[in-house]
């Protein structure tokens, strides 16, 4: 972490224990104004060592009361050829049951290195030539906007749990992350759990989506 | 001319501008007042980023902030910039004195909370 002012941690202002699948979680929450920040992270006995200390899941939620916004992100793993083909999946799996996906438009953002560019997709992507030096990409979908980058990892969080223990949050999060706006559904958990850093040998697509559900479901601790 | 990358869903430019027009200026006069701008546009990214920016004169005998604790540096912070949302403009004045070189560089160092880096070096001349 750079010496630029900012400070190690964030002072935790809740904590709370929770449980998906029999699994226990530790959420800590942070108060930043009209941001409300809290991380899931994994215990000691949340199924696999390595998720021991680690975060799961980071979710935001803005206050604004005319429109409130809920995003839930996470380090992902996955490149940008696998991404695409896991949303081209993601968005035929979806179709049957939400029919005006079928021959859409969505609009995209995208950062090939040459700055940000807004443009227009049809599904699927993998119909078309991927650009390998993709580092950002966002799409608007009825389900609420995915963004995902890709840049070098990060180096892996220390034990949150040892931190948060004496009311610290590390300020510092991992990269690269994958996100998605969970203001008005969930329902693209399903792909985030295929992209999350820790699934699914170590963290099941039921897990991970269980704790979107319950994150997105639950107003902040406060 | 840039060095380093900013988180990949963010966008940054940085000019020096004619306080009344507003126009970009590259060749400064002695002796006048401009604005330097450093524009960071939306965050694409749904997450928030912290951004500290840190701008360096390297001869404030001959460029320098007006209003800033020192002539040479101008420093802020953005804290949680929120997906879908601009930190916008921000501005401080600069003023040029007489040359000593007749060319001058701004530079501006852009540091995040996720440890990415980006300098921006913007070379102007002084008339």
């Amino acid at each position: 972490m750079p010496d630029f002012r900012f400070g190690q941690d964030y002072p935790v202002t809740k904590t709370e224990a929770i449980e998906v699948s029999n699994r226990p979680f530790l959420v800590a929450e942070v108060g930043l104004g009209k941001r409300t920040h809290r991380r899931v992270i994994g215990e000691a006995t949340s199924g696999h060592p390595s998720l021991t200390g680690k975060p799961i899941l980071y979710v935001d939620s803005y206050g604004d009361p005319e429109q409130p916004r809920i995003y839930a992100y996470a380090r992902h793993k996955v490149t940008f050829t696998e991404f695409v083909r896991l949303l081209d999946r993601f968005i035929l799996d979806k179709t049957p049951a939400y029919k005006e996906l079928k021959g859409r438009e969505f609009p995209v953002w995208t950062n090939g290195g040459g700055g940000l560019i807004q443009s227009k997709v049809r599904f699927p992507l993998t119909s078309e030539p991927v650009d390998s030096k993709t580092s950002f990409f966002r799409i608007s979908i009825p389900f609420g906007d995915i963004a995902i980058e890709f840049t070098p990892t990060s180096p892996e969080a220390k034990d949150e749990l040892t931190s948060v223990k004496v009311g610290k949050l590390p300020r510092l999060i991992e990269s690269p992350l994958f996100g998605c706006d969970l203001s008005q559904t969930s329902e693209a958990c399903s792909l985030f759990a295929q992209v999350h850093w820790a699934g699914p040998d170590q963290l099941p697509a039921a897990i991970v989506t269980g704790l979107i559900k319950q994150m997105s479901a639950q107003p902040a601790i406060a | 001319m840039e060095k380093g990358t900013l988180p990949p869903g963010i966008a940054v430019q940085t000019r020096v501008l004619d306080i009344g027009s507003r126009k970009e200026i590259g060749r400064l006069k002695e002796l006048t007042r401009y604005e330097h701008e450093v524009n960071i546009a939306e965050n694409l990214g749904l997450w928030a980023e912290d951004i500290f920016v840190l701008s360096f004169l390297r001869n404030p005998t001959q460029l320098h902030y007006e209003s800033t604790d020192k002539p040479d540096t101008w420093e802020f912070l953005i804290e949680s910039l929120e997906p879908n949302h601009a930190a916008g403009q921000k501005v401080e004045l600069v003023k040029c004195e007489h040359p000593l070189t007749h060319r001058d560089i701004v530079e501006v160092k852009l540091l995040t909370g996720r440890n990415h880096q980006l300098t921006l070096s913007l070379k102007v001349e002084i008339a």
